[in-house]
């Protein structure tokens, strides 16, 4: 053992665990801190403005301001302070980009670096960057704010370019100080008995912890979060529960009760019996004018044993049978009614018999099924056939995709390396957008249905399962690729007896598992215009038919639960 | 004859696993090849039939180089080698039939084999495999419901399925406890004796090496530092094998 390696070390000091670090990481290393300590400070002071700018006093000012904004510092301004500050940051203690990019500066030969040595390094950083101070007066007189740009940036490039130089990865600052920058490679001696400061304590960790504080105030204000409405208007939402815990599912067939009452137009020496009132029938009696009459005479009818509380309509009925609506009636609770009108003119040569007829609506036949749950019921089927051909059409494609996507089959040479990572990058972008959007597209491609909506989960099911197959062709056990090559077998068969054994469990787990987002992706895909019940319930919705659309939510509900249900069975037999 | 000629290989990390090394096979024994792991038993015997190209080097079997050996050639070559592994690499969920039926597919159509098809020779074959190992009656029982020891008989069956006439084992009973492994070996013993195989066995335990091998190799950072015949491993040899602090275990 060297006389070296039995030194005591002390925390804070740097042990080298590997070398050939190049100056090329170094510098990324470099920059990524300095990258990292400048967004969280641009972070910082965007939070702070935001807030700022909550003040009543300023916000009556962003009300009355016509275009210019409030409280505006220009961003290359912003930037390039932060620029300045990260430097000062990073050169004075571990900065939050130092913890991000894992560097840390330290004196040549593993020392610690003093204070003094810290205050100097960020100082002539800071003189560095006075082209970019004079770049920002510029600005600030000229209104130029692109060259400013320019100017900013060349202190910094030079710092970088010179760090790129050097075979350790010094700027010129670094080495005027006398100090370098230890990457993860050099790993700190840590005594165990000294309890490290708390995070928070840090400056990297108070960054932190600020930047979470502000985040979370800003995001209250920016969603507008208000939980007094959350409670003051609740009775608002009452009829739409009441609606959604009430669809609209069945129905008894109404049937009519009727009644009629003879009227003559006009008189004869002859005219009509008057209607007697029938015990427990429905009779209608006209108690006012008389049976018979001229066109425009008031009468008066009155029904009686009718089905109380119930709606219905009058009609006048000419000799040859035609009915003309007079008006809507409705029952008491004894199932009586009376009302006045005028004989209506109606057709009819001199003394012929007219009646007046009463119809009460009760809904007293058979229990059926309303016309909404029929439409939700077809439009279900609808969308779970959508789920069903989109799954099937998306596994088929995503199959041979997921071949060319698996790192381990295709990285071998340049060629297949290319295939791989534009099919990679394509089904990244695929998979990104949402259905919902794809839908949008193919509605106006192929029309409005759920042809469109078949496509757009189709293309997004093939980028979905694209990626899960690849990663499971990736994860196979390698063991009996080997061992059936080891045979003499050649490449087909040995797919055919190592690799496909292996791959059909995920295949299927991945398969349900799409095959149930896509029901679920399917009820939805409708509000666009991609076929399935979706597209009933944002007419329901649209119509402030709720009772309806609770009727669609409810079915959507009950099919996925059953799908959730069913899959995971499925799931557990297969697998 | 399986002659070693100069074989070295170097990983593309450029870790040199074998180096330099050389020997030479007699037909009808039972080499053993004893290390410390990591002393590039494994990749010596997967540079035997071609697992693992080897960076230079020869490997020469009956005349044959199988180092220079063409893809179409190479699966003629090892169709005769048969090998086992530590963790007996069969494909779990296909059932052991299936498994032990894919030992024959150097001898098929790559079209019928991928549809199944196999002959009622080849099955009569397989049966006789998994009987002569004593698993038959779990010809169609999946092979991951199958316990250790009968998972490497398995491994074997699907060997011999390949009538070869070289068998590679790369530590078959790394993963097994005592008694199975002596059940193992006693099966790789009986097919040395009885059928002429030469068996090419790597293991870790030395009173194993002892007991089965007509003759071991030992290697140490991809060397060879002893060939000879198990009695001539002393103490001094020993410690030169495994190192200073190793101290010999005996497994019952």
């Amino acid at each position: 053992m060297s006389e070296e390696q039995n030194e005591i070390l002390r925390r804070g000091d740097k042990v080298i665990i590997a070398r050939g670090v190049s100056r090329l990481k170094v510098a990324r290393h470099r920059f990524t801190g300095l990258f990292a300590d400048v967004l969280a400070l641009c972070y910082l002071y965007a939070s702070i403005r935001l807030l700022i700018l909550q003040l009543p006093k300023y916000k009556e000012a962003v009300k009355a301001s016509t275009g210019q904004p409030v409280l505006y510092v220009p961003w290359a301004i912003v930037i390039s302070a932060a620029i300045v500050v990260a430097l000062f940051w990073g050169s004075l203690g571990r900065s939050l980009g130092g913890r991000v990019g894992n560097i840390e500066y330290r004196r040549n030969g593993a020392k610690k670096v003093s204070i003094i040595r810290r205050l100097l390094h960020a100082l002539l950083n800071a003189i560095g960057m006075v082209p970019a101070y004079i770049g920002l007066w510029w600005l600030h007189t000229h209104d130029a704010r692109y060259e400013t740009w320019t100017l900013a940036s060349l202190p910094l490039l030079l710092l970088f370019l010179w760090a790129l130089v050097d075979p350790k990865g010094r700027t010129l600052v670094d080495r005027i100080t006398g100090v370098e920058v230890s990457l993860p490679e050099y790993k700190e001696v840590v005594d165990v008995r000294v309890r490290p400061r708390p995070w928070y304590t840090r400056s990297w960790g108070a960054a932190v912890l600020t930047m979470l504080i502000l985040s979370y105030t800003t995001g209250w204000i920016i969603t507008k979060i208000d939980l007094n409405a959350l409670v003051r208007d609740a009775p608002r939402a009452k009829p739409l529960f009441i609606d959604l815990v009430t669809p609209d599912l069945f129905e008894r067939t109404p049937t009519d009760q009727i009644a009629r009452a003879k009227y003559q137009i006009p008189c004869s020496g002859n005219p009509p019996a008057p209607a007697q009132v029938q015990p427990d029938k429905p009779s209608l009696i006209i108690t006012r004018g008389g049976t018979c009459g001229e066109r425009g005479d008031l009468i008066a009818v009155r029904g009686e044993n009718f089905a109380p509380n119930s709606k219905g309509i009058l009609f006048w009925v000419d000799p040859i049978g035609m009915k003309d609506r007079i008006r809507g009636i409705q029952t008491d609770e004894n199932g009586t009614f009376e009302y006045t009108f005028n004989v209506p003119n109606a057709r009819g040569t001199d003394y012929e018999i007219h009646e007046v007829e009463a119809a009460i609506s009760v809904p007293a036949g058979p229990w059926r099924a309303t016309i909404t749950l029929r439409m939700v019921i077809d439009k279900m089927i609808e969308t779970i056939f959508l789920a069903l051909m989109a799954t099937t059409l998306g596994v088929i494609i995503s199959i041979p995709i997921s071949f060319l996507s698996a790192r381990n089959l295709m990285i071998h040479n340049p060629l297949s390396a290319t295939i791989y990572y534009i099919t990679r990058t394509i089904m990244n972008i695929m998979r990104s957008i949402e259905p919902l959007i794809w839908a949008l597209i193919f509605v106006v491609w192929v029309g409005i249905g759920p042809f469109a909506g078949v496509l757009a989960l189709t293309l997004h099911t093939v980028a979905a399962l694209a990626k899960l197959y690849s990663e499971a062709i990736e994860s196979i056990d390698p063991g009996p690729i080997e061992a059936v090559t080891a045979t003499g077998a050649d490449r087909i068969q040995t797919i055919a007896y190592a690799v496909v054994p292996q791959m059909i469990p995920p295949f299927i787990a991945f398969t349900i598992y799409r095959w149930d987002i896509n029901v679920r992706m399917s009820t939805v895909i409708g509000l666009v215009g991609g076929g399935g019940i979706g597209f009933l319930l944002i007419q329901w919705i649209n119509l402030l038919q709720y009772r309806q659309a609770a009727t669609a939510v409810w079915a959507i509900a009950l099919v996925v639960a059953i799908m959730d249900y069913a899959s995971a069975i499925v799931r557990e037999k297969l697998v | 004859m399986l002659e070693i000629q100069h074989l070295t290989k170097i990983y593309e990390d450029g870790t040199r696993a074998i180096h330099d090394v050389s020997f030479t096979v007699r037909d009808g024994e039972f080499v053993i090849l004893i290390g410390l792991s990591g002393s590039g038993k494994s990749t010596l015997l997967r540079c035997i039939n071609r697992l693992v190209e080897p960076t230079s080097g020869k490997v020469i079997w009956n005349g044959v180089d199988i180092t220079a050996a063409s893809p179409k050639e190479l699966r003629e070559i090892r169709r005769n080698i048969g090998m086992i592994f530590q963790q007996f690499n069969l494909v779990k969920r296909s059932s052991v039939m299936t498994n032990v039926l894919s030992g024959r597919l150097g001898y098929v159509n790559t079209w019928a084999s991928v549809l199944g098809q196999f002959g009622r020779e080849d099955r009569q074959r397989a049966f006789a495999a998994l009987e002569r190992v004593g698993v038959s009656e779990k010809a169609y029982n999946r092979a991951d419901s199958l316990s250790g020891g009968q998972q490497q008989r398995v491994g074997i069956a699907r060997a011999l399925m390949q009538s070869p006439k070289l068998m590679l084992a790369d530590e078959p009973v790394a993963s097994l406890d005592p008694a199975t492994s002596h059940s193992v070996l006693k099966y790789l013993e009986q097919l040395n004796r009885e059928d002429g195989i030469t068996v090419l066995c790597s293991l870790h335990f030395l009173s194993l090496a002892r007991r089965y091998g007509t003759r071991i190799i030992a290697l140490k950072a991809g060397e060879i530092v002893f060939d000879g015949l198990p009695k001539d491993i002393d103490h001094e040899r020993f410690k030169a094998i495994y190192g200073e602090e190793a101290i010999e275990v005996e497994i019952a």
